[in-house]
């Protein structure tokens, strides 16, 4: 029996897990796309075009550009297939390289598209994606590896967690250090707002009114937050590795049930778990 | 080689990310504490102009937004933004009935949370000149969610009101106050002929 070391586990699981989750996230606006990413978008293609610098490119100019010859209905049609077609291969990781490249850029032009539906999700899945696309992530558990395809990468695999690592440290010190400067956050008010604002699930919210009573809990989560992001660095040093883990999950699990922002959280549990998780005692 | 290509690419994307986040601080933080001075304020700030420029910079702004990392990462930060409630009365011409809806008719819950972010674009009501750009983006999108909802019920006549969210603060539930307020910022009528 071999065993993985770490950064090839993580590498793998980042992959797949990003892969899967970023097909079903695409599946769950799939029969609404027109209306939101399309060409009957409630925001018309040409108003968000006056609002995309000229040099920025999304699917309405791709279109006008050189696909005129299709319908609009094929035109998204082509470009659902490519896109999963596309995610698929990273899920299974074949052709790696070519595939996630070609996600990364459909998944821009889909953003482009309508800029004002977007949400952090859809940062984190570029982001994502582009780190599939730079490091070698198809070294292990991949369809690529079975089939002798080489494998290239635009930088080494030993950097994987080392940035990762780096690059939550800095996202997550100032998502904390953005807090800390409103004061709504340091007196418990951002929490109670959180809780209670109208998109949030309101079985759990209206569960939640007692929080009014006993003001010091919504202080204490407001400060817990933000030293939680600030002091997320700390996760580095191995004896505070658990705890810090377990905590952002604890706060990503909050946010999808209490926001239902479902895919955001479960997109940023995968960062966490492949930078921070232990999967050395994991076989092949 | 290879190694310090690696290490330089890296350790790029992560100052990029940095100054993209100090760019994103300056603005909420001039955005939520000198709301009507802020971009005056922050066009005299040097550090901000500087990374704006780099930015803006069109291969590092293709770069940024193909990579996602084009947003900075102070989510509810430094405040929660406010929110914003539609309410929509639909009917059909010569028919008693109407519907009172306040969430888009859309088949999948995601495509609802996302309908809902664009909400937030309703804030320009409150904010700026009725000719701008930028209610005139509120309206089309007013206007074409009525639509869209009219459609799913098969009614043409809307009425279309947007509302500003209050729940009471923590210190308004000390002084006994708990309804919920929502402040009308836009009503809209609209006869869809089909």
């Amino acid at each position: 029996m071999k065993f993985l070391n770490i950064k090839d586990s993580a590498l793998s699981f980042f992959r797949i897990a990003v892969g899967g989750l970023l097909i079903i996230h695409h599946l769950a606006i799939i029969l609404d796309f027109d209306v939101l990413f399309g060409f009957n978008a409630l925001i018309p293609n040409e108003i968000n075009n006056l609002f995309l610098e000229s040099f920025i490119f999304n699917l309405s100019k791709l279109y006008n550009l050189c696909f005129t010859w299709l319908t609009h209905h094929q035109f998204l049609l082509l470009f659902h297939t490519v896109y999963l077609i596309s995610l698929t291969g990273i899920t299974v990781g074949i052709l790696k390289n070519f595939f996630s490249l070609i996600a990364l850029i459909l998944h821009f032009l889909m953003m482009k598209n309508n800029g004002f539906f977007s949400y952090g999700v859809d940062y984190f899945s570029s982001i994502a994606l582009f780190i599939i696309f730079i490091f070698p992530c198809n070294s292990h558990m991949s369809l690529d590896l079975k089939l002798g395809i080489k494998r290239m990468s635009l930088v080494t695999e030993k950097y994987f967690l080392p940035f990762l690592q780096v690059f939550l440290s800095i996202l997550y010190f100032f998502s904390g250090f953005d807090k800390l400067l409103g004061y709504n956050w340091r007196n418990g008010e951002a929490i109670w707002k959180t809780i209670n604002l109208p998109s949030a699930n309101t079985y759990i919210s209206s569960n939640l009114e007692w929080l009014s009573v006993y003001q010091l809990i919504p202080l204490l989560l407001g400060w817990s937050v933000v030293v939680l992001e600030m002091l997320y660095f700390i996760i580095n040093f191995t004896a505070l590795r658990k705890f810090f883990l377990s905590a952002i999950i604890v706060l990503h699990l909050s946010i999808a049930l209490l926001l239902e922002l479902y895919f955001f959280s479960s997109l940023m549990i995968i960062f966490n778990i492949a930078a921070y998780h232990n999967f050395k005692t994991y076989s092949k | 080689m290879r190694k310090i290509f690696s290490i330089f690419i890296l350790s790029a994307i992560c100052l990029l990310y940095i100054l993209v986040n100090i760019r994103s601080t300056y603005k909420g933080y001039f955005g939520f504490y000198h709301e009507k001075e802020s971009d005056s304020l922050l066009a005299q700030n040097g550090i901000y102009q500087n990374i704006t420029k780099l930015i803006l910079f069109p291969p590092v702004n293709v770069f940024l937004g193909i990579t996602g990392l084009e947003s900075g990462s102070g989510f509810f930060a430094p405040n929660v933004a406010s929110s914003y409630v539609v309410r929509q009365n639909l009917t059909k011409t010569g028919y008693i009935n109407s519907y009172l809806i306040n969430t888009p008719r859309v088949s999948q819950k995601e495509s609802t949370i996302r309908i809902r972010t664009g909400f937030s674009m309703f804030k320009d009501y409150l904010a700026e000149q009725d000719d701008t750009l930028k209610i005139l983006k509120c309206d089309v999108f007013l206007k074409r969610l009525s639509d869209n909802n009219a459609k799913g019920f098969d009614c043409n006549e809307v009425t279309s009101n947007v509302y500003l969210f209050h729940k009471p603060l923590l210190s308004e539930v000390r002084q006994g106050k708990s309804e919920s307020k929502y402040f009308l910022i836009r009503t809209k009528q609209y006869d869809f002929k089909r």
